[in-house]
């Protein structure tokens, strides 16, 4: 049984102009002890699903699905309360992310106290303890600072080790390097995998680079327009993609054409978040799109755990 | 090389004042030099700290230098000031990274185009509207969009609105700092697409700097790595992606290869 | 209607009623009032000091005033007084304001040096020795309160263009050779435009508040013209035998300064916070 088992989320959220589908048929599995990267432009999706998950939707949000439910337990009932023991979260900034006037030792020490019942001398030696397993050199000396003293890959680390502290073993990292430089955000890309297979974690990586997906991920899930329109093992996902919009995403990459020849862009926008959808959601866009394309939901194709919904036949993928 | 260069810059120092017992700090940019040849792409790779931003801001006079010089066109473009300044500024374009940012949002976009023409003398008319949806159309985007506001844009419809604002005084050298940075790939693939044209149409000069190594790699010309203010890398795109000369460039590089290079799994 | 709602919440959304009403009373005082003639200042002896009755709702004055069509009178002198408190001090502070934080530098320190002259007196006690030098009347009470007010409007103004400065939009601007004259009425002056105009539309409130206390003191308009300050201050020598005297203009300022009140935190909420607290 997946750890996280989504099928058919969406979330609508009212507003005075009718309803936003932020998300609209969203579906993940994600196992014990991967890395499952969710990748998708603004606007498809990714990071109000998250929301869901944390139970952090917005006020009045409407959340339906088939199956939402984390290690067996209903996440529409149960988020609030798994959300800072099991469920960790890793923002995209580390600095707002962290309290400005509060030494680390201060902040680490409200994490700790608030999930574990220690004398404050263990606790102090659980905050050393955690920062140096995130790989901070000098822990004491980090204990001692305030956050502006520490880089953004510092405070980062210490953000990943509040998450840890708080026992949790499933993060939703949203974004987390995004606001590093790239050697940086390589390094907390590898620390997130060392602490996958040292401590038995789960990460959902929410992002919009194919490089993170490539550089941290076993399996990934596309979205487009609020829809999960592909799954599968990082390799199969980037290397033969299934659905059109992936193998589109992949060839806009500076990288994938040869230097200074024009690049494959993607014409067109994606469909208004309160549009209704009745066929595939990239079918104004596509160009091998079919008749039915725009009527018809697409059906599911799959090549061993690699699936993806479209109305091409698997051999044209 | 044959003609001269469209931008020379010779051991430029920046150096932020500290305080007046504080040590002098480390600079910015330390001794950069580099020139950028009529027609062609200069990519000015670094992370933060590096002191791209810093190099950008003294192209642009908004930064002093501490020593060094930079020609724009064979002129010594520290010597200006005031008016000249504000009169010879025109040779330069600026795109800034985020789009909506940089266009006001209470103008329409006919009258962003129009600022900088008028900035510089040009009276309002009809044919100031032609220009403006003259430069609209050469940045992909119909004359209907004239009238809308940036609040009414995506974000590289705002894009292309701001290089057409930064086309509007036919500069002879465009200055991109971090374009496409703010936007999605797939949008990403038209802007960069967008630049090569004009770099083709205009015989445009371009100062494309970023910190993403492989966007700039794909449009450049000649390619300058900057580390904590150091030049660490200068010479040909293709010289310097086939065999980097710096540790440092090669990390860059490698970034995203890891499941490429397994294989798939 | 039902999108106001939504805006500003009940509280606001009464609030802004309550004022409208004023509004609309002040343009109509002569054909609301029930007594036009007494509301203008004409005495009625016969009946005076008489309680709330059927005839007078809110009781009369010493000299046998209908209450209720003074207070109704009041209203256009009382509203006009906080506007036109409110306009001086914008056309004082926003320029002040836009220089300093636009140029910076030493023209900032000198505006601002002497805007703190300003703010370093209490306001009250710098409007009454203003009005006291000046005299009682109603234009010297509207500038002895302006002058304690503007510093306000000049630190908002600047406060706010050091923000816009940092723009990307407005360094574009400055790139492409606009001059500053131009960038300042283009760029700054429509965005700095709109909180600012929040915060005067809710500084009548105090503002008239304010003047109101100047004639209370007698420092105000001058009778007969009817002025709520002054009603309250004209029936405390009859209190508390004949409370209503004082009372009901009481009453009436404490409705309208806390509708504006009110007001102005459902703004503010609903704008994320740029106004001071207002007095």
């Amino acid at each position: 049984m997946p750890l996280l088992d989504i099928r058919n989320l969406s979330v609508s959220i009212p507003t005075l102009d009718g309803d936003v589908h932020a998300v609209r048929a969203v579906s993940l599995e994600i196992e014990r002890g991967e890395i499952h990267g969710v990748i998708g432009e603004s606007g498809c999706g990714k990071t109000m699903t998250g929301m869901a998950v944390l139970g952090l939707a917005p006020k009045g949000a409407r959340i339906v699905a088939d199956r939402f439910h984390f290690d067996g337990e209903d996440l529409r009932e149960r988020a609030a309360h798994l959300r800072g023991r099991r469920i960790g979260m890793i923002a995209q900034d580390p600095a707002a992310a962290l309290n400005p006037v509060l030494s680390i030792a201060r902040q680490m020490d409200d994490v700790i106290r608030a999930h574990r019942d220690l004398p404050h001398r263990n606790r102090r030696a659980e905050a050393i303890e955690l920062l140096a397993a995130t790989g901070l050199p000098d822990p004491e000396r980090v204990l001692r600072s305030y956050p502006h003293q520490l880089s953004g890959g510092m405070q980062q680390r210490v953000v990943i080790a509040q998450a840890l502290a708080t026992g949790a073993d499933f993060l939703i990292a949203d974004e987390p390097t995004t606001a590093l430089d790239v050697s940086v955000g390589a390094q907390v890309l590898a620390l997130l995998r060392k602490l996958v297979t040292e401590r038995g974690l789960t990460v959902l990586m929410i992002t919009h680079d194919m490089d993170v997906i490539a550089e941290a991920c076993d399996r990934a899930t596309v979205l487009y327009a609020g829809r999960s329109v592909e799954t599968g093992p990082v390799g199969a996902v980037l290397q033969s993609p299934g659905h059109p919009y992936t193998r589109a995403l992949l060839a806009a990459l500076p990288d994938a054409a040869p230097l200074g020849a024009r690049l494959a862009a993607i014409e067109g926008s994606i469909p208004p978040p309160r549009s209704v959808i009745a066929g595939c959601a990239f079918a104004s866009r596509c160009p091998q799109a079919l008749q039915e394309c725009a009527v018809t939901p697409p059906p599911e194709r799959n090549r061993a755990a690699h699936r993806w919904l479209c109305h091409l036949p698997e051999d044209a993928a | 090389m044959t003609t001269a260069p469209i931008l020379d810059v010779d051991n430029l120092v920046i150096r932020y004042r500290a305080g007046l017992f504080a040590a002098r700090p480390k600079p910015a940019v330390n001794g950069a030099s580099f020139r950028l040849a009529r027609g062609e792409t200069l990519g000015i790779v670094g992370e933060s700290g590096s002191g791209k931003t810093s190099l950008l801001r003294a192209i642009l006079r908004l930064l002093p230098v501490e020593s060094g010089q930079i020609r724009l066109e064979g002129q010594d473009w520290l010597a200006l000031n005031g008016s000249a300044l504000r009169r010879e500024r025109q040779k330069i374009g600026v795109v800034l990274q985020n789009p909506f940012l940089s266009l006001s949002p209470r103008l329409t976009i006919a009258e962003i185009l129009a600022e900088p023409i008028l900035a510089q003398g040009g009276c309002q008319d009809a044919a100031m509207r032609d220009k403006a949806a003259g430069l609209l159309s050469d940045c992909g985007l119909p004359a209907d969009f004239l009238d809308r506001r940036a609040g009414e844009l995506s974000g590289g419809q705002a894009q292309r609105v701001a290089i057409a604002r930064a086309l509007a005084l036919e500069p002879s050298l465009l200055i991109l700092d971090e374009p496409t940075s703010a936007l999605d790939v797939s949008v990403q693939a038209q802007i960069l697409n967008l630049l090569s044209d004009l770099k083709e149409s205009r015989g445009l000069s371009m100062l494309f700097v970023t910190h993403n190594l492989k966007v700039v790699a794909h449009v450049s010309d000649t390619l300058l790595v900057m580390r904590r203010g150091d030049v660490i890398e200068f010479g040909k795109t293709k010289e310097v992606i086939a065999a980097p000369a710096d540790p440092y460039t090669r990390e860059l590089l490698s970034f995203g290869r890891r499941e490429r290079l397994v294989g798939t799994s | 209607m039902k999108k106001l709602v939504q805006r500003l919440g009940w509280p606001g959304t009464v609030a802004l009623i309550i004022i409208l009403v004023f509004v609309l009373v002040a343009l109509l005082a002569p054909w609301i009032a029930p007594y036009p003639l007494q509301g203008a200042g004409g005495p009625n002896v016969a009946a005076k000091l008489s309680p709330p009755s059927a005839d007078y709702w809110l009781g009369t004055d010493h000299l046998g005033r209908d209450i209720l069509s003074r207070i109704v009178y009041g209203t256009r002198v009382s509203l006009t007084n906080g506007m036109l408190i409110v306009a001086f001090s914008l056309l004082i502070g926003l320029p002040i304001g836009l220089a300093a934080g636009y140029f910076g530098g030493w023209i900032d320190e000198a505006l601002m040096r002497g805007t703190d002259v300003f703010l370093a007196f209490p306001a009250l006690l710098l409007a009454v020795l203003m009005a006291a030098a000046l005299g009682p009347g109603f234009l010297n009470s509207v500038i002895a309160v302006a002058v304690t007010w503007w510093p306000w409007y000049a630190r908002l103004a600047r406060a706010e263009v050091l923000v816009l400065r940092g723009q990307p939009y407005v360094e574009a601007a400055q790139l492409s050779g606009v001059s500053h004259w131009r960038i300042i009425l283009r760029h700054i002056l429509p965005a700095t435009g709109r909180p600012l105009t929040v915060q005067a539309a809710l500084d009548v409130g105090p503002a008239l508040l304010t003047a109101a206390a100047l004639s209370f003191l007698g420092l105000g308009v001058l009778p007969p013209t009817a002025d709520w300050g002054q009603m309250v201050d004209a029936g405390r020598k009859f209190f508390p035998a004949r409370w209503w005297y004082s009372a009901m203009p009481g009453l009436t300022i404490f409705a309208i300064a806390l509708a504006f009140s009110v007001l102005g935190d459902a703004l503010r909420d609903r704008k994320g916070g740029t106004g001071r607290a207002s007095a």
